[in-house]
């Protein structure tokens, strides 16, 4: 433990504040679509939990996680090959079920995957060794590639998806030269034709070997939900539909949301906790949460430039694409940009283990910005 | 170590561009969210509220059963039961032929109808006539559910269930029916329920606010208690959210909230008094029609009783009754006819004159040879004159005055007499009370136009409005009349002088029983003036007494106590040796009273065709009987005022009626000190009878 004076002045004090705007949206979202229980006020204890798991973080020096990063990498493998064996639930072997609450181990193995990617190149740059070649490269695409595989067969898709999004921000700040991002867009643009080439010419080979055809579906009924083919599955992404375009510019009102109040929106307090928000309080209401976002995002950018080493800019590289690609999947799926998974809002969907696990990572990322050196540009 | 340095910063440069361009790349994906979100809600925002609105849920309420009504010991007068009723409700497709043909069908399912009847309730447009169908205006609108028949027998329910196919438009449902006790209590002061459409179509402003809280065809209180106490009575009414597609068809209930029950209301009527004040005035009216005596035509009696301390009223009758029972089918023009001299309750505002049986052309004419239930109160204001008297120092209590028999006060023809010419000698302020001496009043009238001049009016309704005559009492009672001060326009017209001369005598205020009743208990109490209130306590489902009784005084009149001794021993000689003396022979306590014997010319129009011009004429004079009261004098319990249209003499007529109400409530509740505790045993039996 190290705590100096200076620290409570360096502290990010504003990002403590987007949190607890972030509460605010949470609170409105989660008591707009439930009716019966009291969701939004666990929400709020939660949130009190939260915060107390975030002060006790900043207690530490980021890199005495540093140090355990790959302690802390195997353990998360094991929790989450262990989830594999435990008992199914809505479909996916994914919850520890414990009784008081349930626990999501790949909630925390994001974050370990994350400080233990960070140890690995930041080690790197202490050797002054670039991340210019394949060979330094493949360390990086086992430590995300294991759990994001051990996930997807819980299965998790949208989960080790995010996995994606935090090896891609990670590989930029990496300084990864932009041939390979170049040529990783081409041979994603191949892997695309090629299947796109199978499906038209060998539908039985694709639905045999490449894509369930329910996996498929799921991208046909993203594109158009309103054929009356899929008057089932497309259901959720309609009734999103209407709930946030009903809100309109301005809003049905806190508690007014006539879709969101009367069941309409199904999991309106997890995972479509953005279209409560949009039906009651509106695009300019919904706009400024994304504001609100984009601003925690940015305070976490920052922190990274002001970080003493690259070990923190690496983390918070990471926890950015892991953040980004969550609320950009989440929110996206509720407007039909992206198709639906099941992912939860950061900070604003209900449910205890993500918001813990998030606090956690904030935790981090305040500590990272508390024990920064000083200003650079004097 | 520079070169360590150097290459420190360019790789720290590094990560600053990586840093930016990452910032670069969330800007990009943020403002794709952005754009889309303003694409789905503002360009797109009006179609998906469109689909919103066509798809939204169906809220099926579930009717609150309404609270009952008790009197003041818990004997039910009123309360609500289910009851399987048949309801008819159109569809678009049909037509006469097929009402006629439903009609005809459930003429032989449902026992006691007839298919004139049933084509008349299921309110289609048409009706019987002579046996033909004729097309008539509807009473209701078009998609409302029409009540056929209520309580219907086990058999009738399984064969409409049966035939649930060819009876198409025709169900059975639960209904809350109010039945109210046969034996007829205080029944326009309870008042009546009626559909809220009705309700609504009315005007009553407070229903058409809150067009969202009932049914259409839910009955709602339409006058009395069951009006002014609606929020009490109504519960809350639940209801069945359901999700429905856009052709109505139910995909799951979402939710269901239970209806609440109303509050019981628990009177301070006391049934025994309150039946046995209307039982009297019932067999004592055709009694009084038959002295002759100027009271041939009195059919109509408005009484009030109420409790002198804390405002509660114990019977309250405005009599002919009739039987509330009436409303719950809705009644048909030849049963509204038959009662419609009833329905309003004249103790607080104008009633008609009861002119069966004759009926149509007749019945108009015969109502304007005869007064209405207000009129005018006659030497009952008397003791208020004197007051005012004595407040203003125009008089004093032990003033010593010679009647002249007739008093003249302004022109040669502008001249007042006591009845029947009578000269009463010395006269004090008590004794001008107790022989109710209109020459001394008229002096007071003069004495104070002489004071105040042009204020004199103002002054007088000062000392009237403090009294409750001439405004509302309070009581809690839809349409109360603040009654009529014919004084003012006497005084547009002649002046202060005959205004306040005409008026200190009665001649010039008309009033409500229970303006009178409030005024008398506000004389009993030395000037404390009391809200009189119907409802003693209010008592959830539960059984928790949700509003206690609380007495409420309006106003205070401030006089000194040798003013207040005067009026009281000088309403005490009216009933001892004054002008009430029979009527009050022989009573074990001492009793304050006032007679009034007010006059009144009628005036009838030459024709009932009022699109022409009318001429109206003189047709007679008349007197009605009026009586004010309170007891025991030295302790007040009890005030009574009864009104007694065309009554004749007020001591014979409204002071018998009075005094039988002094008895009833000395029987059961007692004028002592102390009340009688309640027997259960002395209760009206349940099972009798008004025929």
């Amino acid at each position: 433990m190290d705590f100096e004076k200076k620290y409570i002045r360096n502290l990010d004090w504003l990002l403590i504040l987007l949190l607890v705007c972030l509460g605010i949206f949470s609170f409105i979202g989660i008591s707009g679509a439930t009716t019966t229980a009291n969701y939004e006020w666990k929400q709020v204890v939660w949130y009190a939990i939260g915060f107390l798991i975030l002060a006790t973080v900043l207690l530490f020096d980021y890199h005495s996680f540093g140090n355990l990063a790959y302690v802390l990498y195997g353990i998360g493998l094991v929790l989450i090959i262990g989830v594999l064996f435990t008992p199914e639930k809505s479909g996916a072997h994914s919850w520890y079920q414990l009784g008081l609450f349930d626990f999501q181990p790949s909630e925390l193995m994001k974050i370990f995957t994350i400080l233990a990617v960070a140890k690995y190149i930041s080690k790197k740059d202490e050797q002054e060794e670039k991340i210019d070649n394949l060979k330094a490269m493949l360390p990086i695409f086992l430590l995300i590639g294991v759990p994001l595989l051990l996930i997807l067969i819980q299965p998790d898709l949208g989960t080790s998806l995010v996995f994606i999004g935090i090896l891609f921000c990670m590989l930029i700040v990496a300084g990864v030269p932009m041939r390979y991002f170049v040529m990783l867009g081409l041979l994603g643009a191949i892997f695309f034709a090629s299947i796109a080439y199978i499906f038209m010419f060998h539908k039985d080979f694709f639905f045999d070997h490449i894509m369930k055809p329910y996996q498929w579906k799921r991208i046909e009924v993203w594109l158009d939900p309103y054929d009356p083919k899929y008057k089932d599955d497309g259901y959720q992404l309609r009734q999103s539909l209407t709930a946030v375009g009903s809100g309109q510019l301005l809003g049905k009102g806190i508690n007014q949301g006539t879709q969101a109040r009367n069941g309409w929106v199904p999991v309106g307090e997890s995972d479509f906790v953005f279209t409560v928000i949009a039906e009651e309080l509106g695009f300019i209401g919904s706009s400024i949460l994304i504001f609100i976002y984009f601003f925690f995002i940015y305070r976490m950018l920052r922190i990274a430039m002001e970080a003493k080493d690259t070990f923190g800019m690496y983390v918070i590289a990471g926890v950015i694409g892991m953040y980004v690609f969550q609320i950009f999947e989440n929110i996206g799926m509720t407007i039909q940009l992206m198709p639906i998974t099941g992912l939860p809002l950061p900070f604003i969907s209900y449910g205890g283990s993500s918001l813990v696990t998030n606090f956690f990572v904030m935790g981090i990322v305040l500590s990272i910005g508390m024990r920064r050196k000083k200003l650079m540009f004097e | 170590m520079y070169n360590q340095q150097e290459k420190e910063n360019s790789r720290l440069k590094q990560v600053f561009n990586r840093l930016n361009l990452l910032l670069l790349l969330v800007f990009l994906i943020f403002a794709l969210i952005i754009f889309r979100l303003a694409y789905v809600q503002v360009v797109k925002g009006e179609e998906y509220q469109a689909e919103a609105v066509s798809k939204s849920d169906k809220k099926v309420p579930i009717p609150a059963m309404r609270g009952n009504i008790y009197d003041r010991h818990g004997n039910l007068i009123v309360h609500s039961r289910g009851s399987f009723t048949a309801v008819f409700q159109e569809k678009e497709y049909m037509d006469k032929d097929y009402y006629i043909q439903l009609a005809t069908k459930l003429e032989k399912i449902l026992e006691g109808t007839t298919k004139e009847d049933l084509l008349k309730k299921m309110d289609v447009g048409y009706e019987y006539k002579n046996g033909n169908v004729v097309k008539s205006p509807r009473m209701t609108q078009k998609f409302l559910e029409k009540d056929l028949k209520h309580d219907l027998s086990q058999k009738e329910i399984a064969y409409l269930s049966e035939h649930r196919n060819e009876l198409d438009g025709v169900a059975v449902i639960t209904k809350p029916i109010r039945e109210y006790d046969p034996k007829q209590v205080a029944v326009q002061t309870i008042g009546y329920v009626r559909p809220f459409n009705v309700a609504d179509n009315q005007g009553i402003e407070y229903y058409r606010q809150r067009k969202d809280d009932y049914l259409p065809n839910q009955t709602v209180g339409y006058d009395g208690i069951e009006r002014s106490y609606e929020e009490e009575l109504r519960g809350e009414n639940g209801y069945r959210l359901y999700q429905v597609d856009a052709h109505q068809n139910i995909l799951k209930q979402i939710k269901e909230v239970p209806p609440k029950r109303g509050n019981n209301l628990y009177l301070t009527i006391d049934q025994r008094v309150q039946l046995e004040t209307r039982d009297f005035i019932k067999s004592f009216l055709p009694k009084l029609r038959a002295t002759g005596r100027n009271a041939s035509y009195a059919k109509t009696a408005y009484a009030v009783a109420m409790e002198v301390k804390t405002g509660k009223i114990v019977a309250m009758v405005s009599y002919p009754e009739y039987d509330p029972n009436i409303w719950t089918s809705g009644p048909d023009k030849e049963t509204y006819e038959q009662n419609k001299y009833s329905f309003t309750n004249g103790t607080i505002r104008s009633a008609p004159y009861d002119v069966r049986p004759k009926t149509g052309k007749a019945a108009e004419m015969e109502n304007y040879k005869h007064p209405a239930s207000i009129v005018p109160a006659g030497s009952v204001v008397k003791p208020l004159t004197v007051l005012m008297g004595l407040s203003e120092g125009l008089i004093t209590p032990y003033d010593y005055w010679a009647d002249p028999g007739a008093y003249h006060y302004g022109g040669a023809s502008d001249v007042v007499r006591n009845d029947s010419g009578h000269n009463y000698g010395m006269l004090t302020p008590r004794t001008a009370i107790q022989k109710s001496a209109n020459t001394y009043m008229a002096r007071i009238g003069k004495l104070m136009s002489e004071k105040h001049g042009k204020n004199s009016v103002t002054v007088y309704q000062k000392y009237y409005h403090a009294f409750g005559l001439g405004v509302k009492t309070g009581v809690d009672l839809p349409g109360e009349s603040a009654g009529n001060e014919d004084f003012l326009v006497m005084n547009k017209r002649y002046g202060p002088l005959a205004a306040m001369v005409q008026a200190s005598f009665g001649q010039q205020g008309r009033y409500t029983a229970m303006q009178l009743a409030q005024y008398v208990a506000t004389i009993a109490n030395k000037g404390v003036r009391l809200r009189p209130q119907l409802v003693d306590r209010i008592v959830d489902a539960k059984g928790n007494v949700v509003r206690p009784y609380k007495t409420e005084v309006l106003n205070v009149i401030k006089e000194s106590d040798i003013n207040w001794r005067t009026i009281h021993q000088g309403m005490a000689m009216v009933t001892q040796g004054g002008t009430a003396t029979s009527a009050f022979a022989g009573f074990p306590y001492r009793v304050a009273a006032k007679t009034g014997t007010s006059q009144q010319d009628i005036y009838v129009p030459d024709s009932t065709d009022f699109t022409k011009k009318v001429n109206w004429r003189k047709y007679k004079e008349i007197n009605n009987g009026v009586f004010v009261s309170f007891a025991p004098v030295e302790d007040p319990k009890l005030a009574v005022a009864v009104i007694v249209p065309e009554g004749g003499y007020g001591s014979q007529s409204a002071g018998r009626i009075a005094r039988a109400i002094y008895e009833a409530y000395d029987k059961y509740i007692g004028l002592g000190p102390t009340d009688k505790p309640y027997d259960p045993k002395t209760a009206v039996p349940k099972d009798k009878k008004t025929e």
